[in-house]
């Protein structure tokens, strides 16, 4: 800094003594330029006075040293003094050397006028102000060293502050570090007595950073703030002025990577609302006084107080505040670091409390406020604070819908709210993006993804397949690293949710593929829940040695995913399936263990039904189970402790049953059932309650009758009339009972008891579908409605049941439903039995129940007969034939296969065919009759050559012996049935009578 | 001056009461003029002052009257240069010393002795010494301060200091979410104290993850300048991580292939590595971060 302001103020009373002085010793002419220079000087015309001086000086200075004597360095002192105002400092130095070296003070020779220089020494000091201005520094701390040891300490008065300051400055711009913080802390310790303006202590401290970072020395900055920190960092209002250039030299210490000092030059930045709060409370005190208080080390003036609260003021309105800049610096160096939290932390307070800030970008002032909203949606979501991005996402959206990063932002609500298992949030946000998303694209691509998967993990399975199958269709083999584990999630999640849907047969091919296209257990989380859906599959379709060699797979070498639990479980029911009870039980109760560790209630509830219900059977085969009591405990256990959430209740109620019985305290497990089926019949949904009410029944028709049964059931203790659902349960509890009276009822005894049990079951149903409406009925009401229905002449109306149970997400009885409602549409119309073979191939894949299974098959061959449809129908049957333990549908299905070649025009066929059913059901007069006619038309139509006889030879023969053989069996046959058998006689004597055919003679009985 | 003052009087006799207090140097401002001198005691309504030291002449003047300037007393610039040298330890018992010494002002606006008890309680709250600072605030009137944010400071000792001080942990954290508190601009070293005993109530509370964010939120509320709240809470973000159970089983499972670099644990002891980064560059304020804490270091991520 250059001490010259002073200077003016001095200037009427230094042209009063000069020109008092010019009017005695110089001419008229140089007096006319002091006057001027001086009035020009007064009024600050730098440029006029310089002229001026220039003039005297180059008109004067070679006799002025005769001419006037030392005075004369007047005229060079303060053309210098101009040149430094006007940024002349070459100029000055030699104007001020000119006046120290050309004009000192010397007794004046003989017959010169006294004659003195008052600025000799002080242009030693002025040299020093100008060399630094010319950034000579070297030359500034000489000439400054000079005057200090020449000057007169009474006359050669100095400003230390600035002298301090500048030294300082000097030092540092020599890179002389150390010496210049002495001069400044000399500057600062004393900023009261000399005094320093807060100006030059910030000049210097600019000068200083900018050694520091030059020199790459931060531990001399940091040390120097660590001694004066008590005067760097200044009032609130005060440092306010200096607020830019903090935060300038911030900006520098960081582009140094000087981070901490960065930090410590961000510190002495002022809070914008504190220095408003500072400034006003100084007004307040200072009230209308407008005149400067030197406050200790503060300087205090009204005017500047007002002028500075309302640059503030208009900066906190307008958003354009220095700490902005700060944090924004902040977020990013902690981002860079890896703590992306507090770059978090920065972005919500940015949000919160600069929602206007402004910053500069490419030179120009922008709003911060969508670039740092964005910011804040990002790492919230990078640190998993679903809530927070979608809070922040959802004001984001609202409030830049036209921003660039707006897919952004959803996107990263989405996934952020999904990966932190908000599914029900991400389906509500999800379900409203979709449909306006472009397709495809990244968007579409998450949004699809997020829905699907939401879906699945809420139970919402039938609809998280739809968007599951589309997401793996439309990008499934996008190959953008980004894009990799939405896939590989995206197809666990495709096949898991076929296997709660029960498509078993889907779900584990998907899986299959799933580990060939992801093997790596390290990079693949979703490996071992693969495994244990796998041995799911394996289960379902009784693959009991497949299945646990995959839970083993998942025991030994997961040993902490979370879902061991169940996996212990799953072991335990596959060893009960293998009929390794023991093994069995081990596995329930690790799993048990387990699962009470980890508080895992629903699975230990689980594990102790299973429990109760593998050691509490009443009978192993056809003994008494020994162990049928050690059920008790666990059955206790589980209502002790687990009883009332968990959604096993029912069905350890029933399991418990025998072991209760045992120990004699059947009467509480009865009331227990009872309580439990009015329990869970309030709570809809609730499964077991069907398998409750059986167990129920079985066990109070011990002790009563069906009719007092059927009142019973009529008004159930704790059951609603309002509760449909309960009490359609009830009705067909009764009806259950009445068939069973029917079909366990001689007909020829008991005819009055069957004719009156069929007209009770007809009454009954008439009065479920009278009372209940399909909506009212649960799944298995709706099944075993549908399933009188289409046995009777209408059987269309079951459609309805069946149609509800596969509309509801709840799957119980789906599969019995499914063949239901194949086996209405197997007697409708072309397009619905083919519907009705799609059904049934869903129920073939997919059933557990490989009766159902059974069915299907037989089905399918049926209605692709029915439809003419030789070869599938061919196909069916052989399948049905070729499939282990398939035998309930074994003869009818060969009748098919017989018919359908014989339909085909495959003769050869056919005949062999037909001769299996007559063969293989020779008593079976409904099958083996009609077979053995049509193989008998067939051969004689054929009349080739047969074990060495004519066809029709042959087919004479065979009918004559077929007759001989079920003579007896047909004396027990159905009038249908012999009709049948008459038919194949019929035709045995045509051919017999038939000239070619030789008869066949008996040998008479003796 | 005599047509302004409301009354002059010589006092000389009640001199004596004023042996041992010290007189602060005034502004005094009115509507139509103004003047320099010494204040001796004062009331609510009123004040004595006398336009130099030497004089016997004491005046009393209406406070309704005029506005008070005090010039900073040297006591309390010397400490305040403590205070803001960090040296809070030293700097406490100096601003007792001040405020003791000019106590008999403390009924005016922007007086001494308030600014100096102030201090005083700002030194015990950095400190941490929130007994002292309870006893001290109990008995301190805050209508005197001259800023508004020291007024909010001061109710910022009673609503959450106090709170910390009697551990009264989900009071504090239901204050700090409230929207009173929460919505309000502030200071950043205010909202930097709220952030850290947010911090402190949700720990106590039993939700250390979520007091990570409090924390966090505490060292950035003003760039780190609140040095001491920074710090503590970097070492308690520091110490909250390293006793996470998911941090203990990530650095269990380190050794062996399980270890999963986006493991939870793992995500936070990225977390807490880059906290000990940044304690050297900026939150440790010169200090060296507790050795325990370089643990986190043996755990790189194994797949950069």
């Amino acid at each position: 800094m250059n001490s010259i302001q002073s200077i003016p103020r001095k200037l009427g009373l230094i042209l009063f003594a000069f020109v008092a002085l010019c009017r005695i010793s110089f001419g008229a002419s140089i007096t006319d330029m002091n006057k001027d220079a001086l009035a020009a000087m007064k009024s600050g015309k730098w440029a006029e006075a310089q002229v001026i001086l220039v003039k005297a000086t180059n008109a004067y200075d070679a006799r002025a040293p005769q001419l006037y004597g030392p005075r004369f360095g007047w005229f060079w002192y303060h053309r210098g003094y101009c040149e430094i105002k006007l940024g002349m400092f070459g100029d000055a130095m030699k104007s001020f050397e000119k006046c120290y070296k050309r004009y000192p003070n010397t007794k004046p020779k003989e017959g010169q006028a006294p004659s003195k220089n008052m600025y000799n020494k002080l242009s030693l000091l002025m040299w020093g102000h100008a060399a630094k201005g010319a950034e000579e520094w070297a030359t500034s701390i000489r000439m400054y060293k000079k005057f200090l040891e020449e000057r007169d300490p009474t006359r050669d008065r100095y400003e230390k502050g600035v002298y301090f300051i500048n030294m300082a400055i000097n030092h540092y711009k020599l890179n002389k570090i150390p010496e210049g913080n002495k001069y400044l802390e000399t500057a600062i310790q004393n900023k009261v007595t000399f005094p320093t303006p807060n100006k030059g202590i910030m000049a210097a401290f600019n000068t200083m950073v900018a050694s520091v970072i030059e020199k790459k020395d931060e531990a001399a900055l940091l040390d120097f703030l660590s001694k004066n920190r008590a005067h760097i960092k200044l009032e609130p209002f005060e440092a306010h002025e200096f607020s830019s250039l903090f935060m300038k030299l911030a900006q520098d210490a960081r582009s140094a990577e000087m981070i901490r000092s960065t930090f410590e030059l961000y510190a002495l930045v002022p809070s914008t609302v504190a220095a408003i709060d500072d400034i006003k409370g100084r007004l307040a005190m200072l009230s209308s006084y407008d005149r400067t208080i030197r406050d200790g080390s503060m300087i205090v003036k009204k005017g500047d107080l007002d002028e500075d609260l309302a640059e503030l003021e208009t900066s906190d309105t307008s958003g354009k505040v220095n700490e902005v800049y700060a944090y924004l610096n902040t977020a990013v160096l902690h981002e860079e670091d890896g703590n992306v939290r507090g770059a978090f932390a920065v972005y919500e307070q940015m949000e919160l409390y600069f929602p206007n800030a402004k910053v500069m970008r490419d030179g120009k002032v922008n709003a911060g406020r969508e670039n740092n909203l964005y910011n804040l949606v990002r790492t919230s979501a990078l640190i998993g604070e679903v809530l927070i991005t979608e809070h922040y996402g959802s004001i984001f959206l609202k409030d830049f819908p036209e921003s660039k990063y707006v897919n952004e932002v959803r996107r990263m609500m989405l996934t952020s709210l999904f990966f932190n298992g908000e599914y029900e949030k991400c389906i509500e946000v999800a379900e409203v993006m979709l449909p306006k998303l472009t397709k495809p694209s990244k968007q579409h691509d998450v949004c699809l993804f997020v829905l699907g998967g939401s879906k699945h993990y809420l139970g919402e399975f039938v609809e998280a397949q739809e968007y599951l199958n589309e997401y793996m269709s439309s990008y499934g083999k996008n190959t953008k690293d980004g894009d990799q584990l939405r896939i590989m999630a995206a197809s666990y999640f495709q096949a898991a949710n076929y296997s709660r849907l029960q498509e078993w047969t889907r779900s584990a091919a998907l899986l299959d593929t799933f580990f060939e296209n992801y093997p790596d257990p390290k990079s693949n989380v979703y490996y071992p829940f693969a495994l244990f859906d796998r041995a799911n599959c394996y289960y379902a379709e009784s693959e009991y040695n497949p299945a646990l060699e995959k839970v083993t797979q998942v025991e030994t070498q997961f040993p902490g995913v979370s879902v061991m639990e169940q996996n212990l479980a799953l072991k335990g029911n596959i060893l009960e399936g293998l009929k390794k009870a023991k093994e069995a039980e081990k596995y329930y109760l690790m799993a048990l263990e387990l699962a009470e560790q980890k508080k895992n209630d629903l699975v230990a509830g689980e594990c102790l039904f299973y429990l109760t219900s593998l050691i509490g059977k009443a009978k192993i085969g056809k003994e008494e189970n020994p162990r049928v009591a050690e059920a008790v405990p666990y059955y206790s256990k589980f209502w002790e402790e687990y009883g009332n959430e968990s959604p096993f209740k029912a069905k350890v109620a029933v399991a418990g049953i025998p072991g209760m019985r045992k120990i004699g305290k059947i009467e509480e497990a009865l009331k227990r059932l009872q309580t439990v089926i009015s329990g869970i019949a309030k709570e809809p949904g609730t499964p077991g309650l069907e398998e409750s009410i059986g167990s129920y029944t079985e066990e109070y028709l011990e002790e009563k009758t069906p009719e007092q049964l059927k009142n019973h059931y009529y008004s159930f203790p704790g059951i609603d009339a309002r509760d449909m659902a309960t009490r359609a349960l009830l009705r067909i509890a009764i009806i259950g009972v009445f068939e069973e009276v029917v079909e366990s009822s001689d007909p020829n005894k008991e005819a009055a008891q069957i004719r009156d049990g069929k007209a009770m079951i007809e009454t009954l149903f008439e009065e479920l579908q009278r009372d209940f409406k399909p909506k009212d009925l649960s799944n298995f009401i709706l099944v075993r409605v549908g399933d009188f229905i289409r046995k009777t002449t209408q059987p269309e109306a079951g459609e309805v049941y069946y149609k509800e149970v596969l509309s509801r997400s709840d799957q119980s009885h789906m599969f019995a439903a499914i063949f239901g409602l194949a086996d209405v549409y197997s007697t409708g119309t072309s397009a619905q039995k083919s519907e009705a073979i799609k059904l049934l191939k869903r129920v073939r894949d997919d059933s557990d129940d490989s009766g159902e299974k059974e069915e299907a098959l037989y089905l399918t061959a049926s209605i692709h007969a029915d439809n003419d449809d030789y070869d599938a129908a061919i196909a069916a049957s052989k399948k049905y034939l070729d499939t282990d333990g398939f035998r309930l549908y074994a003869v009818p299905c060969r009748m098919l296969l017989a018919g359908s070649h014989d339909k085909a025009g495959r003769a050869n066929d056919a005949v062999i065919a037909y001769q299996q059913v007559w063969i293989s059901s020779m008593g079976t007069i409904r099958f083996s009759a009609p077979a053995m006619k049509r193989w008998m038309e067939i051969l004689w139509k054929r009349d080739g050559i047969t074990k060495g006889k004519s066809d029709q030879q042959y087919a004479y023969e065979g009918g004559y012996k077929y007759l001989k053989m079920t003579s007896r069996a047909v004396k027990k046959a159905t009038k249908e049935e012999k009709g049948m058998w008459n038919e194949v006689l019929e035709l045995t004597n045509d051919y017999g009578a038939n000239t070619d055919t030789t008869k066949v003679v008996e040998p008479e009985d003796e | 001056m005599k047509k302004i003052l409301t009354a002059a009087l010589l006092l000389a006799a009640s001199l004596c009461s004023l042996v041992g207090a010290k007189e602060a140097r005034i502004l005094i401002v009115t509507d139509e003029d103004t003047f320099t001198g010494w204040m001796m005691d004062a009331s609510k309504s009123k004040f004595l002052w006398r336009e130099t030291q030497e004089t016997l002449v004491k005046r009393e003047q209406s406070l309704l009257s005029c506005t008070i300037y005090f010039l900073q007393v040297p006591e309390f610039t010397e400490a305040l240069e403590l205070y803001k040298s960090r040296n809070y330890k030293d700097a406490a018992p100096r601003f007792a010393e001040c405020a003791g010494e000019y106590d008999k002002l403390n009924e005016v606006k922007g007086n001494p002795s308030t600014m100096a008890l102030f201090y005083e309680m700002e030194c015990y709250r950095r400190l941490e010494d929130l007994e002292k600072l309870s006893e001290l605030a109990a008995k301190f009137e805050p209508q005197n301060l001259l800023y508004k944010f020291q007024r909010k400071q001061y109710e910022i000792y009673g609503v959450f200091w106090d709170a910390v001080r009697t551990k009264s942990w989900n009071r504090l954290d239901a204050i700090c979410r409230d929207e009173k508190w929460r919505g309000v601009k502030l200071p950043g070293n205010l909202r930097g104290q709220i952030s850290y005993c947010h911090g402190l109530a949700l720990e106590g509370a039993g939700q250390p993850v979520k007091a990570l964010n409090a924390y966090n939120n505490a060292f950035v509320a003003d760039f780190a300048a609140s040095e001491e709240i920074t710090r503590k809470s970097a070492v308690n973000c520091l110490r909250i991580i390293l006793n996470h159970e998911d941090v203990k089983t990530a650095m269990a499972l380190y050794p062996t292939e399980d270890y999963s670099d986006d493991s939870n644990g793992a995500s936070l002891i990225k977390e807490a590595t880059a906290l000990l980064k940044l304690w050297d560059k900026v939150l440790g304020s010169g200090e060296k971060v507790p050795a325990k804490y370089k643990v986190f270091l043996k755990y790189p991520p194994k797949n950069k």
